[in-house]
């Protein structure tokens, strides 16, 4: 992107992503409904929309860079994420990454709300691909950083959102990934969880360590951030030097009274 | 298969659902196991009570054959059973991390098996203390069948488990079928019963056709009296295309759930 020497320098690399939900209208959800249709000899025909989520969307992060994404609600930000942590693959064009890849999408993190947090650390920890002995020579320091108390050995669904989110960020700053994707994690805890979770987030960088940070916080964004993109309706608007992109969607949504 | 070799890299997070699984299934009672064995016993109790005392069953070692042919009954339906639901029960995990699908089915697999074999081991001790001969040339034949089962059993989850998560009555079928199977299958009754029968001789065979009958009569012939050569002369063909039907059941399902894999974070 910069230089030449540069070039091979990538941790993650879109190359025009597509992707789409389907939009059923009609389709049947059930077996029964199903056999229904096609004794009535409707056949399997029901009408289908595509609903395109990300439309052409390339960009290239080098290792070491943080990245930010803006744009409003709905225009494909978590999509984006989601394509990159590998939950789903693009319909069209390539996702590709360097190393370990730990995302934390959404507030949460995929607990199990029966299991306890600390039940829930090894499970999550284990499906990012750490070892039985990985966890348990980490596990005290992520309990130390979520902070919660005895609610660890108490069952996720007692928790309130801040607290499952303490606790899946622990999780995801102590795996020691090459990239990690934040979608709107900082936004719910405290102020001081807010401060160590951004030291320890930049913290990473000094190891190399990409980092993508998708928030409303532009603030944070600015903050933390190398570059940003824009998104809107699933298409880049706009992507260079954090700053530019910022002061552009700032322009664009909370005009500066004059 | 990359998708089983898959299993091999994750298996700290199968054992971490494992371990939680099992926890859950004992927890829930200071009793822990010996209260999740109240429900199999209470049931071939009364299936004793009703077929031994009151319908006369004249089967030789109806009471031990009973323990077995109904927990061996109980590890098949209740793997599928908790397969068909696996992804569709995790997909707020399904939609957040990124890790091989088929770690799900897989833990209820393996979890379904460890409830097995410990029921099993108590089986082994009431074995011993009725003092029943156990007929060991047929073990060999009793460990083939079960790992017949566990492949047709993993095939099917595979299946039922993608199903699940775009038809929300999957495991409403697979309940109903699972019932009409397990009338038609030597569970409560001897084989012979079936080949002395005289019903049509095509209806025999299509009776042994189900893959369960076989695998039903390899468990009940570890007891003296059970040979299943003298049950059913065809036994051995009917065992290998129960085989065989496994096989392709799991290659079926390994290539349906590789399939619709991608999607199950997308249309769940």
């Amino acid at each position: 992107m910069t230089g030449d020497a540069r070039q091979d320098d990538w941790a993650i690399q879109v190359e025009s992503a597509w992707l789409s939900f389907r939009v059923k209208h009609d389709r049947p959800t059930t077996i029964k409904e199903m056999v229904v249709r096609m004794l009535r000899g409707r056949g399997r025909g029901y009408s289908e929309e595509l609903f395109w989520a990300l439309q052409d969307v390339s960009f290239t992060v080098r290792r070491g860079e943080r990245l930010g994404v803006i744009g409003p609600n709905g225009s494909g930000k978590t999509t984006l994420l989601s394509l990159i942590a590998n939950i789903y693959p693009p319909d069209k064009g390539h996702v590709t990454t360097r190393g370990r890849t730990v995302g934390l999408l959404g507030l949460g993190v995929g607990f199990d709300p029966e299991m306890t947090g600390r039940e829930n650390i090894y499970l999550n920890a284990s499906l990012f691909g750490l070892t039985r002995r990985a966890i348990d020579e980490r596990i005290d320091d992520i309990i130390a950083f979520a902070d919660i108390g005895d609610f660890i050995d108490a069952p996720v669904r007692t928790y309130s959102t801040g607290m499952a989110t303490r606790v899946g960020f622990a999780v995801a700053a102590h795996i020691d990934a090459d990239i990690l994707l934040l979608d709107e994690v900082l936004a719910v805890g405290d102020a001081e969880f807010r401060q160590k979770s951004m030291a320890r987030t930049l913290g990473l960088r000094d190891a190399g360590r990409t980092l993508i940070l998708v928030s409303h916080d532009l603030s944070a964004v600015s903050e933390m951030c190398h570059r940003a993109i824009w998104l809107e309706h699933g298409r880049i608007v706009e992507s260079g030097p954090v700053d530019e992109v910022v002061q552009a969607y700032e322009r664009r949504y909370a005009p500066a009274p004059a | 298969m990359n998708s089983l070799t898959s299993l091999w890299r994750y298996r700290y997070a199968l054992r971490s659902l494992v371990t939680y699984d099992l926890k859950v299934r004992y927890k829930k009672s200071v009793l822990g196991f010996l209260w999740s064995l109240l429900n199999p016993v209470l049931l071939i109790l009364t299936y004793l009570v009703a077929f031994k005392y009151i319908w006369q069953n004249p089967e030789p070692n109806y009471t031990v054959k009973l323990f077995t042919t109904v927990l061996a009954w109980r590890f098949f339906s209740g793997a599928v059973l908790d397969g068909a639901k696996s992804v569709a029960t995790r997909l707020a995990l399904v939609k957040r991390v990124s890790f091989p699908r088929v770690v799900l089915p897989a833990t209820k697999l393996i979890s379904n098996f460890v409830d097995f074999v410990l029921a099993l081991g108590v089986l082994a001790v009431f074995f011993a203390a009725v003092g029943v001969t156990v007929n060991w040339p047929y073990l060999p034949l009793a460990v083939s069948a079960l790992v017949t089962q566990i492949v047709f059993s993993f095939g099917l989850m595979l299946i039922l488990a993608g199903a699940s998560v775009f038809y929300s009555d999957v495991e409403f079928v697979a309940n109903n079928v699972l019932q009409m199977l397990f009338f038609l299958s030597p569970v409560l009754y001897s084989a012979e019963t079936v080949t002395k029968h005289p019903m049509p001789e095509v209806f025999k065979t299509i009776y042994f056709l189900n893959p369960v009958a076989p695998w039903m009569m390899a468990y009940s012939s570890v007891l003296p009296e059970h040979e299943p050569t003298k049950l059913l002369p065809a036994y051995y063909t009917f065992f290998a295309i129960s085989a065989a039907l496994a096989l392709v059941t799991l290659v079926v399902g390994v290539l349906v759930f590789r399939r619709t894999e991608p999607s199950f974070a997308k249309e769940g």
